[in-house]
């Protein structure tokens, strides 16, 4: 049912007992007792173990309590911890220390889940040489059960070589190879989750099909954002993970701009419903978010303290927990309210069925140009308009502009260049990075003033902590100071195309010509 | 990586069983340990059944054109590993003599297993020579079998000044009686009263006894094939003793 080492397999179910007695010819076979155990392969819900090449198996005993952990890697890594006792879902913190190490660079902030479960038999044994010493192991696997699934994880023999036994290792391989038995050509991991009928990788973007009519086509991208959301919702509430509530922000985010730029394609009494109600579940997740960021970035920011004592900062860890806390039972009363399920509910019908129309209206072939050329006129205009006087909301703003084009960049990929599409979103990117520095910056320093302030006020901070609470503000002062002097270089450098120049980049050749006329050029900002 | 030799002048004091034993149960304990054989007769190596053969022998390992890597073996029993003696080993005094830093050189051949393994013994041949020197200066403990008599302790007192007398830095020198025959008066005696008057000799002792013979007919340590065995309880202690001595840094 999985680990490290090589499966053989067939769909003949005799093929194994003749690789066994075909083994047997030339090494002494000692085969063990049959086994059973359940077997659970976990991943974060995004698949990153997977998409790392790596593989985590909990495996315990058909009458379940603790479980043995092993990690496989794409080098041939293999580490086992166990035994465990601590549930799934759980987050790095709560993992044994020796896998932590190996899956801290892939898994980041996300859970781990159970992804494919199994249940089975296996017989483990070892080939020995003549003077008794086990040069390769092996296990017999019997076709496993797959939890809630009527398919079965197909068995097979594995063959697991011993360090300095490579020569056994292939000539076992052989031997088994005669006797009718083909190598997996792929992992363990793959083949429990092709099995199971799961998307190791999940869906595609979503994007507008060129040839349907434009309405039809945001209703059916607007319907994908909705089913990320309907994807993520169990998740948030749970608290698996912080970003579970961040993709489902991002969906909403992403509905908002589009229903912003493309929503006059879309009936207008539906926009007029909508877009109050997707404000509202911004402003319901805006601030958890906010404080999953801050407490996520506590640690490196409480490290960095140089005038007191990272312990000064122990009250600030403590009020950042408890209203994150109170916002997250905001959230979740939200998520549940009859609001959310009505919101739901009437969205969905109402794009399935906009979504399903058919007619003879503008695809989207036809409007990509001018929504992008709207959307990049935008971003031009009123970045040239920013000065060093200007107030930070005028940046914000822009970075909600910048964010609009690349949703729209994103969505609308099928009709563009894709070369000019991945340099355009390139480009994009450096301004992005500029702004959401200055932004986040100010909103860390503006929370730490407001919870100083509140903490003062309810006598919860001692001098120390104040003290240092005003030196990671000061900090993150300078971090936006940084970015805002970047700033202009970082727009001079977008703004040094026109409008029509870009979407030649973009799009073929006949799009970029019949251009609605804009600014020619765009200087640098100031 | 911390390194233990199981080291005396003499021979036949019980270094190997001690070093198979106390690999074994590292081992079982979660630590990954290697093994190397250093002595030419092999015997650890015939303990866990692999063939006593290292392709270009002591001689490619000194000279760096092999690396330990190259010829390690798993063993039958998890995270256990065994770097195997080659016959050659009988010469690798001239080896080491032949070499640049030669005093330096078996410490060289370890240290990059440190990411790979967090325990290396080493099963030393019974000699004061440069491979002797060479284990002194690679290990962090040097573990002395001394079998219960006067001539033993004489032994152990030319060791400890040998190994006192080596410059730079020096191992935590633990001693142990091995071999005890508690039928003995004198035997037991000194068990009572060696750890007592001498600084280095712990008082965890194994026992003469025929299960620790039996390892050569098991081909196995007595911790595996006979671990509710009062022998296999001697080195559980040792064991526990040593493990000690390694987390305090000793």
């Amino acid at each position: 049912m999985g680990g490290p080492g090589v499966l053989w397999s067939s769909p003949q179910p005799s093929a194994v007992s003749a690789a066994l007695r075909a083994l047997a010819d030339t090494y002494t076979v000692a085969m063990g007792r049959p086994a059973a155990a359940w077997r659970t392969w976990l991943d974060s819900v995004d698949r990153r173990l997977y998409r790392a090449g790596m593989a985590l198996t909990a495996t315990a005993g058909v009458d379940g309590g603790a479980e043995t952990l092993q990690l496989c890697g794409p080098d041939g890594m293999v580490v086992t911890a166990g035994p465990d006792t601590g549930g799934w879902p759980r987050l790095l913190g709560g993992l044994p220390a020796e896998l932590r190490p190996r899956l801290e660079p892939v898994l980041g902030v996300r859970a781990l889940l159970p992804v494919v479960r199994v249940s089975g038999s296996s017989v483990s044994g070892r080939l020995l040489d003549a003077e008794g010493k086990t040069v390769l192991r092996l296990v017999y696997e019997r076709p496993a059960a797959i939890a809630g699934s009527p398919a079965r994880l197909p068995g097979g023999l594995r063959l697991v070589p011993l360090r300095g036994y490579a020569t056994a290792a292939v000539r076992a391989g052989r031997i088994v190879q005669g006797a009718g038995l083909v190598r997996a050509d792929r992992s363990d991991y793959a083949a429990a989750l092709a099995a199971a009928g799961v998307d190791p990788v999940g869906t595609d973007p979503p994007v507008l099909r060129p040839e349907l009519p434009a309405d039809a086509a945001v209703a059916s991208v607007l319907l994908s954002f909705l089913d990320e959301m309907d994807a993520v919702r169990d998740g948030t509430i749970d608290d698996v993970d912080i970003e579970f509530l961040h993709d489902f922000r991002v969906a909403v985010r992403r509905s908002r701009s589009v229903v912003r730029l493309l929503g006059d394609l879309l009936p207008a009494d539906l926009v007029a419903w909508v877009t109050p109600e997707l404000k509202w579940l911004g402003d319901l997740t805006a601030s958890s978010r906010d404080l999953d960021v801050h407490l996520e970035e506590f640690p490196s920011l409480a490290a960095g303290v140089s005038s007191g004592r990272p312990e000064d900062l122990a009250p600030m860890a403590v009020r950042l927990r408890r209203l994150r806390a109170s916002e997250r039972r905001r959230l979740v009363r939200g998520l549940r309210s009859p609001r959310y399920e009505r919101w739901r509910d009437r969205w969905r019908t109402a794009l399935a069925e906009l979504a399903g129309r058919d007619g003879d209206r503008p695809t989207v072939q036809e409007i990509s140009t001018e929504r992008l050329a709207g959307a990049y006129r935008r971003v031009l205009r009123r970045g040239a308009r920013i000065t060093p006087a200007s107030p930070a909301e005028a940046l914000h703003d822009l970075r909600k502009r910048c964010k609009e084009l690349r949703y729209l960049l994103e969505i609308f990929a099928p009709v563009l260049d894709p070369d000019g599409a991945r340099a355009a979103v390139k480009e994009l990117k450096v301004l992005q990075d500029v702004l959401g520095r200055f932004q986040d910056s100010e909103a860390q320093r503006e929370a730490i003033y407001a919870l100083a302030a509140d903490m003062m006020a309810s006598g919860d901070a001692e001098v120390g902590t104040i003290l240092a609470m005003g030196e990671i503000a000061a900090r993150q002062q300078e971090a936006m100071h940084t970015a805002r002097a970047e700033f202009a270089a970082a727009f001079a450098s977008f703004g040094r195309l026109p409008v029509g120049r870009r979407l030649a980049r973009l799009t073929p050749a006949p799009t970029g010509a019949a251009l609605p006329a804009g600014p020619a050029t765009v200087g640098a900002a100031r | 990586m911390r390194v233990v030799a199981t080291y005396n002048i003499k021979g036949g004091v019980g270094k190997t069983s001690a070093a198979v034993n106390l690999g074994y149960l590292a081992a079982r304990d979660g630590l990954r340990t290697l093994i190397w054989d250093l002595d030419p007769q092999g015997s650890a190596t015939y303990l866990f059944r692999v063939k006593p053969k290292v392709k270009g022998g002591g001689k490619a390992l000194v000279a760096g054109r092999r690396t330990l890597d190259e010829a390690i073996k798993e063993t039958d029993f998890d995270r256990l590993d065994l770097m195997p003696a080659d016959f050659s080993y009988r010469n690798l005094d001239l080896d080491l003599d032949s070499s640049k830093r030669p005093t330096d050189r078996l410490r060289r051949l370890v240290a990059p297993l440190d990411d790979e393994y967090e325990l290396v013994i080493l099963d030393c041949p019974p000699s004061v020579s440069l491979v002797s020197e060479n284990v002194v200066r690679a290990s962090h403990v040097l573990l002395v079998p001394l079998i219960p008599a006067v001539l033993s302790l004489r032994t152990f007192d030319q060791l400890t000044e040998f190994v006192a007398g080596l410059p730079g830095r020096t191992p935590t020198v633990l001693a142990f009686l091995s071999m005890v025959d508690r039928r003995k008066k004198a035997h037991r005696d000194l068990v009572e009263r060696l750890p007592q008057e001498r600084e280095f000799v712990v008082p965890e002792a194994i026992p003469y006894l025929s299960v620790v013979e039996q390892m050569a007919l098991h081909r196995a340590p007595v911790a595996a094939f006979a671990p509710h065995s009062p022998a296999a309880g001697a080195y559980e202690d040792l064991w526990a003793r040593v493990r000690s001595g390694l987390a305090d840094g000793r």
